[in-house]
């Protein structure tokens, strides 16, 4: 199994009720809660977090793309990408993001992503995601059209590496009269592409029959698999067997001497991220027309009934397997449970978590490493 | 003329649009972002002094979007293609919310179709300082109290959509946003040729408009080449609801029907 470091970047400082009081950490949480002086130092914590995951021996290191919020410090992740490309020496480096339909000018994101992959020698992954709802108020991209850039964003930007330039590129939202990229992509034909998603069957869909790896965000263990097993069956409607490695599982997982330990060191960060960094309402997650009709109409209803009955605790959360967190033999034993579950061959591993501070990460990031990854090898 | 509920078929589109009164002028109302059925009252008063035809946009309540349909102008275009088939040649055109909106649009292009305009809360056009709420946030509950001056008027806002009432909001949300998500709910280019809108026009505006403020009724009257601002006290976006009688008197003056 291949284990990345996967960081969020959250501003961890943040005053979490300010947050429970504005009802979300995103597009309406004033940037005047932002410290500059605190943030430029998480900046650095963060960046050291994933270099020393890289020198422990994780196989990579995830970053990812979103806007406007506290959740995440990362609006443009090519930016920390650049600062990891010559630090991060053996691992590889995942951007997962970008969100492809945010942008005007996709061509960009070729350029940018084939630099990367230049700058690592070919140790470069290239997400593609559509961006989750809130991104649509922040970046003021009209929702209804989400679907479709994102599919005409990734044609031009796999044309742009796998076809000799130049050549013109006229699409319905994009259009060039020269696609002729310099760099090209180091890896041939192009960077592994990762594609991220909330669990949507159409992407589900569309991952398996391009090959690309999917990957299942922050959800409980059998829900996961059953969006594997999605993926595994929609491959084979498309004539392969795809393997372990074409699917993907990000979690968080925290690891102590003994399992109430973990519990209880972990509880008040894990809880920040799932209850307070994480929520926003509705309208902000689904804007009208980025999810399909059928789909909107059962979320309303659904969420209308079972609110309340979300599990907003660490209990609820380890139960469910959405996390894995206790002693390295309790953290060993259950993601090998869930491995045989969901069949997946890489776990995208939040080590810092909500509002987990730096030295606690790190003791994290050695504990895994040591105790947990040789066993997966 | 048309009878009532005639399928009529324009651009591929095929509706029944309803019809109410039988003499007098052509009137052709067009429905904002709420859908045809919270025009009905107006159409129903106007009706007793003018032939008003009521479509529904395509894409809105139970009708499909078509493909061609992205932007307003899209609908504007629809319109004079409808009126054709109907064989209206002048009309008095009212339009609330995006229906003002599509209305101007037509206007700007061929102003010889109408021979009046009445513009009712109408989106379009960017006034620095008077932006439009961004309800895309509010839930439907919320949208529907900040639509009404009058909280007790907010359980009407959504009301009579049919069987499927709940499925019609989340659509006619989806149409709208769709259609003015970026830039919210105007057109530099409707700002720049609206002075060639050459037909006497009203501009209605609740003075409690809380979704698109009363502000914006400025910039039209600058641009539009002849046209009077209308205020109507305690009354929310949708004045068909809150403050009907009134609205109705307000128009029938405009077209001198009485």
């Amino acid at each position: 199994m291949d284990f990345f470091n996967f960081h969020l970047m959250p501003y961890r400082h943040v005053d979490l009720d300010a947050v429970e009081k504005n009802g979300s950490a995103w597009v309406t949480f004033s940037n005047a809660h932002y410290d500059p002086a605190l943030g430029a130092r998480l900046y650095h914590e963060y960046l050291d977090q994933m270099e020393y995951a890289d020198q422990m021996g994780f196989d990579g290191v995830c970053l990812n793309e979103h806007h406007q919020t506290a959740y995440g410090l990362m609006p443009t992740p090519g930016v920390l990408a650049g600062a990891l490309a010559r630090a991060v020496k053996r691992g590889r480096l995942a951007i997962l993001g970008r969100a492809l339909p945010l942008l005007n000018n996709p061509l960009s994101v070729a350029e940018e992503f084939a630099l990367l992959d230049n700058l690592t020698e070919g140790r470069f992954i290239a997400g593609f995601v559509r961006g989750i709802g809130a991104e649509y108020h922040a970046m003021g991209l009209n929702p209804t059209e989400s679907q479709e850039r994102f599919m005409e964003a990734h044609d031009l930007i796999m044309q742009a590496w796998t076809r000799p330039g130049p050549f013109a590129f006229v699409g319905k939202h994009y259009e060039f009269n020269y696609v002729n990229p310099w760099p090209r992509p180091y890896q041939d034909p192009h960077p592994p592409v990762w594609v991220p998603s909330q669990g949507s069957s159409s992407t589900i869909e569309w991952a398996s029959r391009n090959r690309y790896t999917y990957c299942q965000t922050l959800s409980p263990i059998d829900v996961v698999a059953k969006f594997f097993s999605m993926y595994r069956e929609s491959a084979q409607r498309f004539g392969y067997e795809a393997s372990a490695s074409q699917l993907a599982w990000s979690n968080c997982i925290y690891v102590a001497e003994t399992d109430e330990k973990a519990v209880q060191q972990a509880k008040p960060h894990l809880e920040a991220l799932m209850t307070k960094l994480l929520k926003m309402p509705i309208e902000m997650l689904l804007p009208p027309g980025y999810t399909n009709l059928e789909a909107m109409q059962r979320i309303k209803k659904t969420r209308a009934v079972s609110f309340n009955n979300k599990p907003q605790t660490i209990d609820d959360f380890i139960r469910m397997g959405v996390v894995i967190i206790g002693s390295p033999a309790t953290v060993a034993e259950k993601l090998a449970e869930y491995e045989e579950k969901a069949g997946f061959g890489t776990v995208l591993t939040k080590t810092q978590f909500g509002t987990m501070p730096h030295q606690m990460a790190m003791e994290n990031i050695a504990a895994i490493a040591s105790e947990v990854i040789p066993k997966f090898k | 003329m048309s009878a009532v509920n005639e399928v009529i078929t324009a651009e591929g589109v095929s509706q029944r649009p309803r019809f109410f009164g039988s003499s007098g002028e052509n009137v052709l109302l067009l429905h904002g972002q709420y859908g045809a059925r919270q025009c009905e009252a107006l159409a129903r008063q106007l009706g007793g002094q003018a032939r008003v035809c009521l479509p529904t946009h395509p894409g809105y309540d139970d009708l499909d979007r078509p493909e061609w349909l992205e932007r307003i102008p899209d609908l504007a275009h629809y319109y004079f293609s409808l009126l054709e088939e109907m064989n209206w040649e002048r009309v008095h055109v009212i339009g609330h919310d995006i229906g003002g909106w599509i209305a101007a649009e037509m206007a700007v292009r061929q102003c010889k179709v109408f021979n009046r305009m009445s513009l009712i809360s109408p989106f379009g056009l960017h006034v620095e300082g008077s932006a439009p709420q961004d309800f895309f946030l509010l839930n439907d509950e919320r949208f529907a109290q900040e639509s009404v001056y009058q909280p007790d008027m907010a359980k009407r806002v959504f009301e009579g959509l049919g069987d499927d009432e709940a499925l019609t909001v989340i659509r006619n949300r989806e149409m709208t946003a769709k259609l003015g998500w970026q830039p919210r709910l105007h057109d530099w280019q409707l700002a720049k040729w609206l002075h060639r809108a050459r037909v006497p026009a009203q501009v209605i505006w609740g003075e409690n408009d809380a979704i698109q403020p009363v502000g914006v009724m400025a910039g039209w009257l600058d641009r539009l080449p002849d046209a009077a601002g209308v205020t109507i006290p305690a009354c929310g976006h949708l004045p068909q609801i809150e403050q009907c009688d009134v609205l109705v008197k307000e128009v029938q003056q405009f077209a001198n029907y009485q």
